[in-house]
């Protein structure tokens, strides 16, 4: 916008300025002394435009190769220098005018007091990615069929957010952000054969607002990815509340796939170790001590809430994270420690035969599962010049209440019970942007412990390559590969038949 | 007389379209960054401005909120003074708030048209801070540091 602005200004100015030029040239001509000699310096000034552009043949328009006297008549003397050197003056002190009478008009039209004034209130951005993907997996992998995308080249509509962020008066911020998607289209919904009648989920539907009977669409889902109100008067005490981003950590936080570094998401966030997002309260702020930045948030919520959005045991999440940061223009170091608690519980409603209501039926609840989790993180930031250095080390510890465990697989492991867990994690990532094309590799390495149905432990490396057009659009692509060993229990099966291959390719566009 | 007029004109439009592009640019004066007046702070280094260019500090030292204001991403002043300050060049300096938006993180400090403007604001802004040609700096605000070969002294 404020480049647009400036051409607009400039087209704006040039033109009267050139039509001035153009008018006043005779004048400037009329005063000069008719019989003014050729000086050097006219002699040496390029040969004028309408002696190089094809004219009609005139007399004037004939250019001939050294100067005669009749073309060094037409060549500027010093004076006319000096009439166009003060013309020019005169022009630009017009121009200097112009601009001041312009600043002054947007400086009145532009409230000044703050970042809250009314001319804010309402912004609206976002970020948007779309691409391929392609997995490998070994087809005896169960991982083959469970995961409709595998052994397929997909092209993807990735994120399309958009956020909107809201200041109507000073202190008080909204912010909502959302995710249109077309999913969950063709997420099969129930599995054959055993499991029962083969079944994918289909969103097609008449357009009842179409101008033909027939015409279909496909309708998709709508993320609220969080939504929040703020009062952030006080730099030591700000005060959210609504859904905002679990503040773990430094992947949870980045978010957008523009900011992150890699394409692909640590595993500790898709198998969400700790809730990604919460509904309730936050209090965070700031303070500094020399270079130091130091800084904390502290959560007050419903905790994990991928059930249902009611809290069905009156228990609350707690969580915090505090950090110092140190940026210095050349090196940005930042550490943080996390952690978050809470307890879950899913219930079921039945229907019951009950002697004491009115009609003999009654409702009752019972719980499905109940569980307390502990989750610790620590996290390293560090950038140094073009190099950007990320690292974080997850711990989550997860209990279920006696008698409240959920069955196991039925699929993989028929009668058991759901165990207690302990979960760990570790990643490393180096990216380093290269002084030419924008070019930015990165290298990333991921460990994590983890009992699952596949195995308990894998590594991740991954090797990734964004390319930074603008500040606005990059290209990101990422190759993984994923490896499935048991590093806490023996196996009798090859847990590595299920190691996967992938290519991510994003181009990525933050507006 | 045709060729005469032609040549003077494309002189002119020239010199007129040298002098718009030259007009943008910081010309080579220095920068100095400014306050208002009842501001205690006498001087301010890099290290002070950048937690409050960055929003991330929001408050003076002394107490009273810190309103920073900035010129657009293209004025060469806001260049040199984000290059100086903040450590960043212009793609990485965009880069750095479109992240911040990314993350939900606070606002950029407001944006103002011209340094006329900033000036206007500063001077009526009891926490207002901001930067200006050297130049251009007048009684109605104080002056805490000043700009010039990417460093950030004293004023």
């Amino acid at each position: 916008m404020p480049r647009t602005k400036t051409l607009k200004f400039r087209l704006g100015l040039v033109a009267p300025l050139a039509l001035i030029c153009a008018l006043r040239a005779p004048e400037a001509f009329a005063q000069a002394p008719a019989a003014a000699p050729p000086t050097p310096p006219a002699a040496a000034t390029p040969v004028p435009p309408a002696a190089a552009t094809p004219v009609p043949a005139t007399p004037d328009a004939v250019a001939p190769a050294a100067p005669t006297a009749e073309a060094a008549k037409d060549l500027p003397s010093a004076t006319d220098l000096a009439t166009l050197r003060a013309e020019l003056d005169e022009t630009k002190k017009a121009l200097e005018e112009v601009k001041s009478q312009q600043s002054d008009a947007e400086t009145a039209a532009t409230p000044a007091e703050d970042s809250s004034s009314s001319g804010d209130a309402l912004k609206i951005y976002g970020f948007m990615d779309m691409g391929v993907s392609r997995t490998w997996v070994n087809k005896s992998s169960v991982l083959s069929t469970i995961f409709q995308g595998a052994n397929n080249t997909t092209f993807v509509v990735g994120n399309v957010n958009f956020y909107f962020d809201a200041q109507p008066i000073k202190h008080f911020r909204g912010l909502a952000e959302v995710r249109f998607t077309n999913q969950p289209l063709g997420e099969i919904v129930n599995y054959g054969g055993l499991a029962g009648t083969f079944q994918r989920k289909d969103s097609f539907s008449y357009d009842s607002g179409g101008t033909a009977l027939n015409a279909p669409i496909w309708s998709g889902g709508v993320i609220l990815e969080r939504a929040w109100i703020e009062w952030n008067e006080l730099q030591a005490l700000k005060f959210r509340v609504g859904n905002f981003f679990t503040p773990f950590g430094i992947w949870n936080e980045d978010h957008g796939t523009p900011t992150l570094i890699s394409l692909a998401l640590p595993q500790f966030i898709i198998q969400r170790q700790m809730p990604i997002r919460q509904t309730g309260m936050m209090v965070y702020g700031n303070a500094f001590a020399g270079d130091w930045e130091l800084g904390y948030a502290a959560t007050l919520s419903n905790g994990r809430q991928e059930i249902s959005n009611y809290n069905f045991n009156n228990s609350i999440g707690l969580g915090g994270r505090v950090y110092a940061r140190r940026d210095t223009g050349s090196v940005n170091t930042t550490f943080g420690l996390s952690y978050f608690t809470g307890t879950t519980r899913d219930k079921e409603t039945d229907v019951v035969i009950d002697p004491s209501a009115a009609n003999g039926i009654g409702f009752a609840d019972k719980t499905k599962f109940e569980y307390t989790e502990h989750v610790a993180g620590a996290d390293a930031s560090i950038d140094i010049g073009p190099t950007r250095i990320r690292s974080e080390a997850v711990i989550r510890r997860q209990v279920y209440k006696p008698g409240q465990r959920p069955p196991g697989s039925a699929l993989f492991s028929p009668g058991s019970f759901a165990p207690d867990l302990w979960q760990e994690t570790v990643y490393l990532l180096v990216a380093h942007q290269l002084p030419w094309a924008g070019l930015e590799p990165y290298l990333y390495a991921e460990y994590m412990e983890n009992p699952t149905i596949i195995s308990d432990a894998s590594l991740g490396l991954s090797l990734g390559l964004n390319i930074h057009f603008n500040s606005s659009v990059q290209w990101k692509t990422q190759a993984t590969r994923s490896m499935f060993f048991n590093a806490l229990y023996h196996s009798p099966y090859d847990v590595s038949a299920n190691n996967v291959s992938q290519l991510y390719s994003r181009l990525v566009m933050a507006f | 007389m045709n060729t005469r007029r032609a040549f003077v004109s494309a002189l002119l439009l020239s010199a007129t379209l040298g002098l718009c592009t030259r007009s943008s640019e910081a010309g080579g004066d220095a920068i100095v960054v400014i306050v208002n007046k009842a501001n205690p702070a006498n001087s301010l280094s890099a290290g002070d401005l950048r937690p409050i260019f960055q929003t991330t500090k929001t408050s003076w030292s002394s107490g009273g909120e810190a309103t920073p204001f900035n010129l657009a991403d293209d004025n060469p002043l806001r260049q040199d003074f984000d290059q100086a300050v903040l450590g960043l060049d212009p793609d990485r300096a965009s880069r750095y708030w479109k992240d911040r938006k990314i993350r939900g993180g606070a606002r950029a400090p407001k944006q103002l048209p011209s340094t006329g403007a900033v000036l206007r604001a500063v001077a009526t802004n009891e926490g207002g801070v901001g930067y200006i040609k050297a130049s251009e700096a007048n009684a109605s605000v104080k002056v805490v540091a000043r700009i010039a070969g990417g460093k950030v002294s004293g004023p």
